[in-house]
């Protein structure tokens, strides 16, 4: 009847009862999201949850969690909770359906707290398609208190998928370059996407930066000044342990691991020139790829892991070139602009996104396809733009503006301010780690 | 090497010695202990009283090696405040860079045993990885213009901060044109004073 999805994750219990399959054959509302940018946004209303006023401030902070997941895709308008007849629905699967129609709502999510004592938390929602007056989605959650938000994000999960088919990317984490204690120190913390739930992974008082987490979530790989020299470690992020991967004085900084895990991708430089290299987890050994006067830096893997595209300037400006994990021959693949930077290749497509200058010479968020077509501006511009970063589900990019706040944007979409979370200074954005 | 860099070097060595004499006219008179020229000095005040005649040649060491102590810190402040600026996304050293570095090559030498960290910075603008990578050349760049003007290499090492340090935290040009830098830290062997 149920099922553990992790050792330490919550239970969901699934409730995939016949009438949920009652409609099929209707047709449903589907956000095509890689259309969508033309602002229609699909107005869904989240009333009071059934027995919430028992949980003091926890439905209401699942509800924010859910109003601030789908209004962050662009894709979804939370319908104002003024204009409810309802204040909260009777029962999660009997909705008065016409009480929700005349308010204009396409869809609306129902949920019941249920207190389950000492520190833990039962939870059902559901999710109502109002033309068509059936239950699409019914998911229970039950865990210690502290995980609501993670419950809300998973319902978020279901409700994006329900109308766009698609992985939803709420479920997920960042990691963050920030300020440490000490003026001249940075930590490096991993957090939910929207800020909440941080812990520091390294914090010595001394300068760390440029963390690249593992596809397990197992080993993060990093920068740290605190012997004297930007070095490369590799940290065992359940035991803490550091394993150091290069010594100064060049410069090292890790840019991806290769999907399977046994490799990362970095830059390192020799003799004065900075280099792209493989390091190989198995055989411990640095292989170097490029060779080159020009700077060469920020090695992105391919989904298959077959390709690197990276930063170099070999060409008097700085570009984005391509290369096969055997170093062979790196082709240019941006021609416009004379600052091209950051490249990240999407996790599930042929999409590269980077910090690229616009036709004014200002900074922007850029897409392009590895065979140099489709090149794409995201957003305006204009400010200074820092490592943007695919959602797992490779359909959002998340970027951070000139002062560490984080923007999430879809392609068509525009960028949507994280509201919260410490200034992070570069991020990737990971699949919840333990999952 | 090129005209620019000549000429550059002779104007650097003209301000130089100009340098000195007005250092030397205002702070140090060289080669003289007699009385008569210290009134000339910005202690001229100090020397009206009835007490000026009677100073010990022992006060008039202790002041001139107070002198030569102050002259020295303010060099020593030069050699490590002025910093070497950059054009955006550049590590091409300009003239007016090439003339500090002329500076502080001769104050290197007049001080044989320090030792130095270059540092090289950029501005916020462009992205973290790449603008480490140019600070990294910034600095190297540096340090082989000082090896031009004949420091030896194992009395400078480099490294890159990228925009992790900022020396203005502003967001406008005035504050990226003094971001985009090499700094020089000593890290040893200042004859103690």
């Amino acid at each position: 009847m149920y099922t553990a999805l992790s050792r330490h994750a919550f239970v969901v219990i699934v409730l995939l009862i016949s009438w949920c399959n009652a409609g099929f054959g209707q047709t449903q509302v589907q956000i095509d999201i890689t259309q969508a940018g033309g602002g229609y946004l699909l107005p869904i209303a989240i009333p009071r949850l059934i027995g919430e006023s028992a949980g003091a401030t926890i439905g209401k902070e699942m509800r924010d969690v859910l109003r601030q997941d789908l209004e962050l895709t662009g894709l979804f308008r939370i319908a104002d909770p003024a204009t409810y007849i309802e204040e909260a629905p009777q029962a999660l699967n009997q909705l008065h359906y016409d009480s929700w129609a005349v308010i204009g709502v396409a869809a609306v999510i129902a949920g019941q707290l249920t207190a389950a004592g000492g520190g833990n938390l039962a939870t059902q929602m559901t999710l109502h398609d109002v033309a068509q007056r059936r239950v699409l989605e019914n998911r229970e959650y039950n865990g210690p208190q502290e995980r609501r938000r993670e419950m809300a994000h998973r319902f978020s999960n279901q409700v994006f998928r329900a109308f766009t088919g698609e992985d939803g990317p709420f479920d997920s984490q960042v990691v963050c370059a920030v300020s440490g204690g000490g003026r001249q120190s940075k930590d490096i913390m991993i957090m939910d996407y929207d800020g909440y739930g941080a812990r520091r992974l390294v914090s010595d008082g001394s300068l760390n930066i440029s963390p690249v987490l593992s596809p397990d979530g197992s080993k993060l790989a990093y920068t740290s000044y605190r012997n004297g020299t930007p070095d490369l470690y590799i940290r065992n992020v359940r035991t803490g342990q550091d394993e150091r991967i290069t010594s100064g004085p060049g410069l090292a900084l890790p840019g991806s691991w290769s999907p399977d895990g046994r490799y990362l991708a970095l830059n390192f430089t020799v003799d004065g020139n900075s280099e792209i290299f493989l390091y190989d987890l198995q055989s411990r050994r640095l292989t170097r790829l490029t060779n080159d006067w020009g700077i060469d830096v920020s090695p992105s893997f391919s989904p298959d892991g077959s390709r690197l595209v990276f930063t170099s300037d070999r060409g008097g400006s700085p570009q984005l070139y391509l290369t096969d994990i055997n170093g062979s021959s790196p082709t240019r693949i941006t021609y416009e602009g004379r600052y091209n930077t950051a490249p990240s290749w999407s996790p599930r497509e042929d999409a590269i996104t980077f910090v690229g200058s616009s036709d004014k010479g200002s900074l922007a968020i850029y897409t392009i396809r590895s065979d140099g077509s489709r090149l794409r501006r995201l957003m305006d511009g204009g400010g200074t733009y820092e490592s943007p970063t695919w959602a797992p589900n490779g359909r959002f990019i998340m970027y951070i503006g000139g002062t560490g706040q984080r923007y999430i944007l879809r392609e068509g979409g525009s960028p949507r301010l994280v509201p919260s979370g410490p200034a992070c200074l570069s991020s990737q954005w990971v699949p919840r780690a333990g999952q | 090497m090129t005209l620019q860099s000549s000429l550059s070097r002779s104007m650097f060595l003209i301000a130089l010695s100009t340098l000195l004499l007005a250092v030397g006219c205002a702070k140090n008179p060289p080669e003289t202990d007699s009385t008569a020229s210290t009134s000339s000095t910005s202690d001229g005040g100090r020397m009206a009283g009835p007490g000026a005649t009677s100073r010990s040649a022992s006060d008039q060491q202790s002041l001139d090696e107070r002198r030569r102590a102050e002259q020295e810190r303010m060099a020593r402040e030069a050699f490590t405040n002025q910093d070497i600026l950059f054009d955006f996304d550049s590590y091409t050293l300009r003239s007016d860079a090439k003339a500090i570095l002329e500076q502080k090559a001769a104050w290197m030498k007049a001080n044989a045993g320090v030792t130095v960290q270059i540092e090289g910075h950029c501005d916020e603008r462009g992205t973290n990885a790449y603008n480490l990578a140019l600070g990294e050349r910034r600095a190297n760049a540096t340090k082989q213009y000082m090896s031009l003007l004949g420091i030896e290499g194992p009395r400078m090492s480099t490294i890159s901060y990228g925009e992790e340090r900022p020396l203005d935290p502003g967001h406008s040009e005035s504050a990226w044109t003094k971001n985009r830098r090499a700094h020089f830290v000593i890290l040893g062997g200042l004859k103690s004073s």
